[in-house]
């Protein structure tokens, strides 16, 4: 082993570790004043990888300048923050975490070495969290290591004191960077790496990634374009046993076709929670993590107190609790959604079990790792299925996961809300004096998002905050950005009141606005979106935190609450995620279908699901390689062609409303789209006349993105996706809470900018960026085209099965997401809603038995309300056909 | 031959002709009837750095305009919120206004102030609006008062009111489908309008069963409850804060 420090080396020894050669890898190469990105599986040691290159690097100038650091360290201090006595060293590293929530174990982890190696250095985190007192020490001098998070990075970099404050800044680790790169707040990050490299052209950035399909790609991001050195990328290729297992049903005749809550399995489950000392339960939505803690606790009394829960929306606090007494070995489980796929040097599980399909490879093995969390260990992962077709799909998943074929996550290019956003942030902090536009402009091109930024983009972004828009009279008495006082070719932020309304903006990047839910009492258990407590009233109940609690009052930015025992009327639905079937994932699951058709089954999975797949077969068919296969089948309520690209939901989507659209283009009428991750169905109240040459011209990619921008035009997607872009782009002001909220007179809805926009500022950038992330990351247009492309060369199974099949009944039942394309006339839509009223306030709680908790007695599938294909209303045979 | 895009009402004796240009026209006084107009809006809000063309007010008082021509009247009731903020009084959206006055010079416009007019302060002498506290009426109006806050029936001598401050919208489905429209709501003795002003949100109402409800979009359509709904906080006599519960002070 090449020797990097001896007192490195002891540390390892005195743990029982010895470095991996991907550590000794990053640390040399940190060494050589080169910058890269590490990736190697969770849970082997990426944090010291990052983490113990400037240490070495500090320990050896100190060694080169006399010996160790003779400040003393106040011994068994418990304090998050070691300072010694005197100040500690300038600030030297910043540790970019994605998670706010993170940053307390991040410091943790990185506090261990520094403190057993001696080195006189503070440590501390700078969140939304941070206490005042804190913020006010680190006012006058950073601490030597400061964990953050990308917002809170730009607030920094929003004060004139900034260049001052970070002179000494020598490496900033961004930590998790996959879950940051496909995001705007990945963008974000990329223009505050951007700042901080004019300060300090010898900055070194270093990433930390879980693997992804575009690593390379994901280091260059991360980098700018132009990297100082030639850039590291340094894998751990450290192997892991992985074991994926499922459940599979007893009864899979029995086992429902639809589904995503697969509560039927709770006994099964709590068996194996029982059998292990800690089990993870991985749910793919909130609303699921709610439901299955609840019911684990109401069919084993035992439980209480043993199991807990976690998610995104909970109190900060209520989750510290939870992985405090997890890592304590005092939890027997923890029901649990992404919120702990992430997450530092996190204590190891002795099994991990994932409820429903994973939709991607990447999320399976990042979950599995949270299991033999050791180097070393095995990882393990109980597959549980909520429907039949998952089975399929956790086989495929495995096939995936075994052969590496990982998703990527790509970048997003140039988003103009960003943009605009970081130029009022730079004017903010170059006041009084101002900032050159052309130096700004080379700064920004420096990112890898900007790269290609043209000149005209460039000069309406500078435009929109300087007055607003393109056209030099729609916006009169506007300024964001004005000329400096001493300087006037030099800009600077117009007032201070735009610069703490835009600091206060700063911070909401992240997503829909959120509110907090508390006791009256003032102790909070969280937060919900905005979108889910608007449909509810006042005295609705709903399940949060695995308690069923009654709104008492909404008020500024915060929703009250009480405990009640009361459970009619409850909700437990609200946003959180439903992902679609990756790339890889559907490229495997097709596979999978086509050897059930040559009739080969190979696993204990496609064994199982061989009675519902030959039923398929006897019904209708399944699709080969090079064949599509499209269902026509009248049911009651109406005419459905089913269609199986098996693209992914959201694909699916995007295919439902443009095949719509080009139906609908030759005769008016309304015809529904659901999808789901497999296909997608048709519905209209009159019968669809879609003979075989007809799908030729339906499934063509001429004229694909104007069909697709017509679609995004005439429904309400545009609208939507620029809720978004406005709150970035700081047209709708945030209020805080605990913060008096900006005046009411100033409150606007994003959907109110969209509509004056379009009329009368059509060619507002931001209306055409709206447009642009519909099509390509809501409607995923590069898909659909490779779809398209792909089903223009397939064989066209055309079938009319007399009833539902396995593949046509979940699409049936998925009434929930739909998109509708019509050429009606405004005062016909509202002729065909019967006139009825929905009663908004109280009357639109939906009552949804299927998901109240309900004390199961037996395993017996006949006491779930589930959309079985049992409750069918058409054909009530049993599924079998017998 | 009555126009079809628009309805009649007959509502306390007296017949008003909605139109989806989101105005009311009561015939027997020549009277043109709009509510929250909150001119100004884009300007208050430019003045707040963020950026709302200003060729919103022009837009707006071009549909008032063609209201005008088609209606002919000769009275202009405000049911308050004229202004949107003090910051609305930018010299730009002033001139707008005032040529538009000049070129209805003849006609008689009254002014219910509203929560927001309170704020923005009174339109200036020179545009000669009358300007009235609500509940008012003139005396040729009979049963009717004009307001701008619903729950001044209470303060009206029993007449019925018409007033706005709501900017009342219903949401109508079927099936998965929704659609969200603004609309004219007739109560027992108050009725409310939909918001004049293009810059302006909505505020979804549950109306009582025996409401009249006109959503507004391309034409006035008439929609009732749905058959057999009867929720029961609307069995017992309610405030009108209860009845509506997007009624709340101070709602732009």
């Amino acid at each position: 082993m090449p020797t990097v420090h001896p007192a490195i080396e002891q540390f390892f020894a005195s743990r029982g570790w010895s470095p991996f050669e991907f550590q000794l890898q990053a640390w040399q190469a940190y060494l050589d004043g080169r910058s890269g990105l590490i990736n190697a599986p969770t849970g082997v040691g990426k944090t010291m990888a990052a983490w113990l290159g400037p240490v070495i690097e500090r320990l050896r100038e100190l060694e080169a300048s006399g010996g160790v650091s003779d400040a003393p360290l106040r011994a068994g201090s418990k304090k998050r923050s070691v300072r010694p006595t005197g100040d500690g060293e300038p600030i030297r590293v910043l540790w970019i975490t994605p998670l706010r929530a993170l940053a307390n174990d991040t410091l943790a982890s990185l506090l261990e070495p520094t403190r057993a190696l001696g080195l006189p250095w503070t440590i501390e985190s700078r969140t939304g969290d941070t206490s005042q007192s804190l913020r006010k020490k680190q006012k006058d001098r950073l601490p030597t290591a400061m964990v953050t998070t990308p917002e809170s990075l730009t607030l920094l970099l929003s004060h004139s004191t900034w260049r001052e404050r970070f002179a000494t800044l020598r490496t900033v680790v961004v930590d998790e960077w996959h879950e940051l790169i496909g995001t705007k707040r990945g963008v974000q990050m990329e223009l505050a790496l951007a700042r901080l490299r004019t300060l300090n052209p010898a900055l070194r950035t270093w990433g930390v990634s879980a693997t992804i399909g575009n690593l390379e790609q994901a280091r260059d991001v991360l980098l700018g374009v132009r990297p100082a050195h030639t850039p590291a990328l340094v894998r751990g290729q450290i192997a892991k046993d992985l074991q994926i297992h499922m459940l599979i049903p007893r009864d899979i005749e029995r086992f429902p076709w639809a589904g995503h809550l697969g509560t039927r399995s709770v006994d099964v489950v709590i068996e194996r929670i029982r059998a292990a000392r800690s089990t993870l339960l991985f749910t793919n939505t909130r609303s699921q993590a709610e439901i299955w803690f609840g019911r684990l606790l109401a069919a084993d009394d035992d439980l209480i107190g043993q199991v807990a829960i976690h998610h995104g929306s909970l109190d900060r606090g209520l989750r510290q609790k939870v992985e405090n007494m997890l890592a304590a070995g005092s939890l027997r489980c923890v029901v649990c959604t992404s919120s702990l796929d992430l997450g530092v040097d996190f204590s190891p599980v002795d099994q991990v079990i994932q409820l429903g399909s994973p939709k991607g490879v990447a999320r399976l093995l990042q979950r599995a790792g949270r299991s033999g969390h050791q180097p070393g260990a095995t990882s393990r992962v109980l597959g549980v299925p909520t429907h039949a077709f998952e089975l399929v799909e956790f086989a495929a998943a495995r096939e995936a996961a075994e052969a590496r074929q990982i998703e990527s996550r790509p970048p997003q290019t140039a988003p103009l809300d960003v943009l605009a956003q970081h130029l009022v942030t730079i004017a903010c902090a170059e006041a009084p004096a101002g900032f050159d536009e052309a130096v700004v402009r080379d700064e920004v091109r420096s990112t890898y998002a900007y790269r290609d930024l043209s000149d005209i983009d460039w000069h309406w972004a500078m435009d929109f905050v300087k007055r607003g828009g393109q056209a030099l009279t729609a916006y009169p008495h506007f300024a964001r950005v004005a000329p400096a006082k001493e300087h006037p070719s030099r800009w600077t932020v117009a007032s201070d009141r735009i610069a703490r309304t835009h600091r206060m903006t700063i911070g909401t990047i992240t997503g829909e606005n959120s509110l907090a839910v508390k006791y009256l009492s003032g102790r909070s258990l969280g937060h919900v979106e905005e979108g889910f407590i608007s449909r509810l009233e006042v005295g609705a109940r709903f399940v949060f935190a695995g308690k069923i609690l009654e709104i008492l009052r909404v008020r500024d930015n915060t929703v009250f609450v009480q405990r009640t025992r009361k459970r009619s009327g409850v909700v437990s639905r609200w946003d959180g995620g439903r992902f679609s079937l990756s790339t890889q994932l559907s490229a495997a699951v097709r596979g999978k279908l086509a050897d059930a058709r040559s009739g080969v089954f190979i696993g204990p999975e496609m064994e199982a699901m061989r009675p519902i797949l030959e039923l398929q077969m006897r019904r209708s068919t399944l699709p080969g390689p090079d064949e599509l296969l499209i269902e026509s089948i009248q049911t009651p309520d109406a005419y459905n062609v089913f269609i199986f690209p098996f693209e992914g939901r959201m694909a699916h989507e995007g295919l439902g409303a443009l095949l719509a659209h080009r139906i609908t283009l030759e005769a008016p009428a309304t015809i529904t789209a659901n999808c789901n991750d497999y296909g997608l169905v048709l519905r209209s109240q009159d019968p669809l006349d879609l003979p075989q040459e007809r799908w030729a011209g339906l499934l063509s990619t001429t004229a694909l993105v104007d069909d697709l921008m017509a679609c995004v035009n005439s429904s309400s997607m545009a609208r939507r996706q620029f809720r978004d872009i406005a709150r970035v782009a700081g047209l709708v002001v945030p209020g805080f809470p605990g913060q008096s909220k900006p005046g009411r007179h100033l409150q606007a809805s994003s959907e109110m900018f969209f509509d004056v926009f379009e009329e009368f500022d059509p060619e507002n950038l931001l209306l055409r960026q709206a447009r642009r992330e519909v099509l390509d990351s809501q409607l995923e247009l590069g898909r659909i085209r490779t779809a398209l492309e792909r089903m223009s060369k397939q064989t066209i199974l055309n079938r009319t099965p007399e009833e539902l099949t396995p593949l046509s009944f979940p699409l049936w039942a998925e009434h929930l997401r739909s998109t509708s394309a019509s050429t009606e006339k405004w005062s016909d839509v509202v002729a065909k809603m019967s006139l009825e009223l929905e009663q908004s306030a109280t009357g639109d709680v939906p009552r949804r038995p299927r998901t109240k908790p309900k004390k199961q007695t037996s395993n017996s599938p006949t006491s779930s309300r589930k959309p079985s294909p049992r409750a069918r209303p058409a054909t009530r045979r049993r599924p079998l056909g017998r | 031959m009555p126009d079809p895009q628009h309805a009649d009402v007959h509502w306390a004796g007296e017949l008003f002709t909605l139109s989806p240009l989101r105005v009311a026209h009561w015939a027997r006084r020549r009277t043109l009837l709009v509510a929250d107009m909150h001119l100004g809006k884009p300007a208050a809000f430019r003045h707040a750095g963020v950026p709302v063309p200003e060729e919103c007010t022009a837009a707006d008082l071009a549909r008032l305009d063609q209201a005008i021509q088609s209606f002919a009247p000769d009275r202009l009731v405000i049911l308050g919120d004229l202004l949107h903020a003090r910051t609305a009084r930018c010299p730009r959206t002033f001139q707008t206004i005032a040529a538009w006055r000049a070129e209805h010079a003849t006609l008689d416009i009254l002014l219910i102030r509203g929560n927001h007019d309170d704020r923005a302060g009174d339109p200036p002498e020179d545009w000669r609006f009358r300007v009235h506290d609500e509940p008012f009426a003139d005396p040729e109006d009979g049963n009717i008062a004009f307001a701008h806050f619903p729950e001044a029936i209470e303060r009206a001598d029993g007449k019925h009111v018409l007033a706005g401050h709501v900017h009342p919208a219903v949401r109508l489905t079927r099936g998965a489908r929704s659609l969200r429209a603004p609309c004219f709501l007739f109560g027992s003795r108050a009725a409310l309008f939909p918001a004049f002003g293009s810059f302006t949100g909505t505020k979804v109402i549950a109306p009582a069963p025996a409401d009249r409800v006109f959503i507004v979009g391309d034409c006035v359509v008439a929609v009732g409850p749905k058959p057999g709904h009867q929720p029961s906080h609307h069995s017992r006599p309610t405030s009108a804060r209860r009845r509506y519960p997007g009624l709340r002070p101070g709602l732009g």
